[in-house]
């Protein structure tokens, strides 16, 4: 019995302590844990440095998704993306670090494509404010002219 | 008896005194207040950390002042600073790269002015081939159509309407970039360019004014190379036969490596670049 839960099922412990129970074929999607998993450098359990356990369950869900629909269409796992990644912006920085360093590349395909929906029809100070943590007073003291020639159009 | 005369040149430099102080008070409240873009990073940083402690504040002596303005600075901000606002500046290049990847053009081009660091990713060269060979290579992305003066289309705005998505005449695609090659300088000088060949993203132009002059341009960085004269003379002026071919060569990285340009004349003369 143990051979077998070895054999199919992974244990992840995330920067905090917890610990997920994890099939293999989801777990392997993460580029990093596959390579850990081919050279038999794992044993059962793996520790996954630098995410704690709210972002791991987020990732695991993700990947899991992603396993099961394999065969199903695709525009479900669209929709499921899109509603997977509308989150707020601490955890979609969080997500984006932990897929980065974990490299699962739907994932991260699918929080870039969210970042750049967001930044897509913003104005420059919009993406200042939002992205870059500048504050919109310091924005309108800092340059009259240079903010003027930022906002033209550029058609 | 009178101690008034004597008094007044007194007052006038208290008065001055004053003056001197209350310009050396608005001197600071400006620094403060007008941060230039510089200044920036630094004093997001510190504010992140810890904003009352007061690291740089301190020498003048006016630490008390320079809190007190801090403080109504923090009251007049209409959005609050969290400590992840600004982690987006502290995102590995390549996660930048991804996401500036999957902007279209227009947004691109304004993305430039957000920062030093964006500004210096996006027109490097590296990016703009990446860039253009993600977009031809993958379907599901919209196309960029690429706008340009041509002398037979006499106004700007007539090639705007044709391809604006109410006319019938254009393909049905909402999420298109139009890219117009020519900068604003250029409009101004009324110069005309004829595309004559494309490879790789990159672009040959000639001059319409001058036959001889050759440019090179990419699209997306918007950069010209204007190429030397062929020393080979041409024997009559305005040769109507004249062909030209042109190759960009790329590496594994798609990262341009040399460009070859042939010209060929009616007399079968080949004049190479």
């Amino acid at each position: 019995m143990s051979s077998s839960l070895e054999k199919n099922m992974l244990i992840l412990r995330s920067s905090d302590g917890e610990e997920f129970i994890v099939p293999e074929v989801v777990a392997v999607m993460s580029k990093a844990i596959k390579n850990m998993v081919e050279d038999e450098c794992a044993s059962n359990t793996i520790p996954v440095p630098n995410v704690d356990a709210n972002i791991l369950a987020m990732v695991i869900e993700f990947c899991k998704k992603h396993d099961e629909s394999e065969a199903e269409a695709a525009s479900d796992l669209k929709t499921f993306d899109s509603e997977f990644v509308n989150r707020g912006q601490e955890a979609l920085y969080d997500l984006i670090t932990a897929a980065n360093f974990r490299d699962v590349k739907e994932l991260l395909d699918a929080l870039c494509q969210n970042v750049a929906e967001m930044i897509k029809g913003k104005s420059v100070h919009h993406i200042r404010i939002q992205f870059l943590g500048y504050q919109l007073f310091e924005i309108l003291t800092s340059n009259f002219i240079w903010n003027i020639w930022c906002d033209r159009d550029f058609d | 008896m009178d101690p008034r005369p004597y008094l007044l040149p007194f007052l006038f430099l208290f008065l001055f005194l004053f003056l001197f102080l209350f310009l050396c008070l608005f001197l600071t409240l400006c620094s403060q207040l007008a941060s230039m873009p510089s200044r920036f990073s630094s004093s997001l940083r510190r504010r992140n950390t810890n904003p009352d402690d007061g690291a740089g504040a301190g020498k003048n002596g006016d630490r008390q002042i320079t809190l007190f303005f801090r403080s109504i600075k923090r009251t007049l901000t209409l959005n609050k600073v969290s400590s992840t606002n600004s982690q987006f500046d502290h995102l590995s290049d390549g996660i930048l790269q991804e996401i500036l990847l999957r902007l279209p053009l227009k947004s691109l081009f304004k993305c430039k002015c957000v920062s030093k660091n964006w500004f210096s990713r996006i027109s490097d060269p590296f990016f703009s081939r990446l860039y253009v060979s993600r977009k031809l290579n993958s379907p599901s992305l919209p196309p960029f159509r690429i706008l340009y003066r041509y002398v037979y289309v006499s106004h700007f705005p007539q090639i705007l309407n044709r391809l604006s998505p109410d006319s019938p005449r254009v393909y049905p695609s909402h999420n298109f970039s139009v890219l117009s090659l020519s900068t604003f300088r250029e409009y101004q000088q009324d110069d005309q360019y004829k595309i004559l060949a494309s490879s790789n993203g990159l672009f040959l132009f000639c001059s319409l004014k001058s036959r001889l002059l050759y440019y090179v341009s990419d699209p997306v960085t918007k950069q010209w190379v204007c190429l030397p004269k062929p020393n080979t003379p041409l024997r009559h002026r305005h040769r109507v036969f004249v062909n030209e071919g042109f190759i960009a060569l790329s590496d594994h990285n798609n990262l341009i490596t040399s460009y070859r340009v042939v010209r060929l004349s009616g007399t079968l003369g080949s004049h190479r670049i």
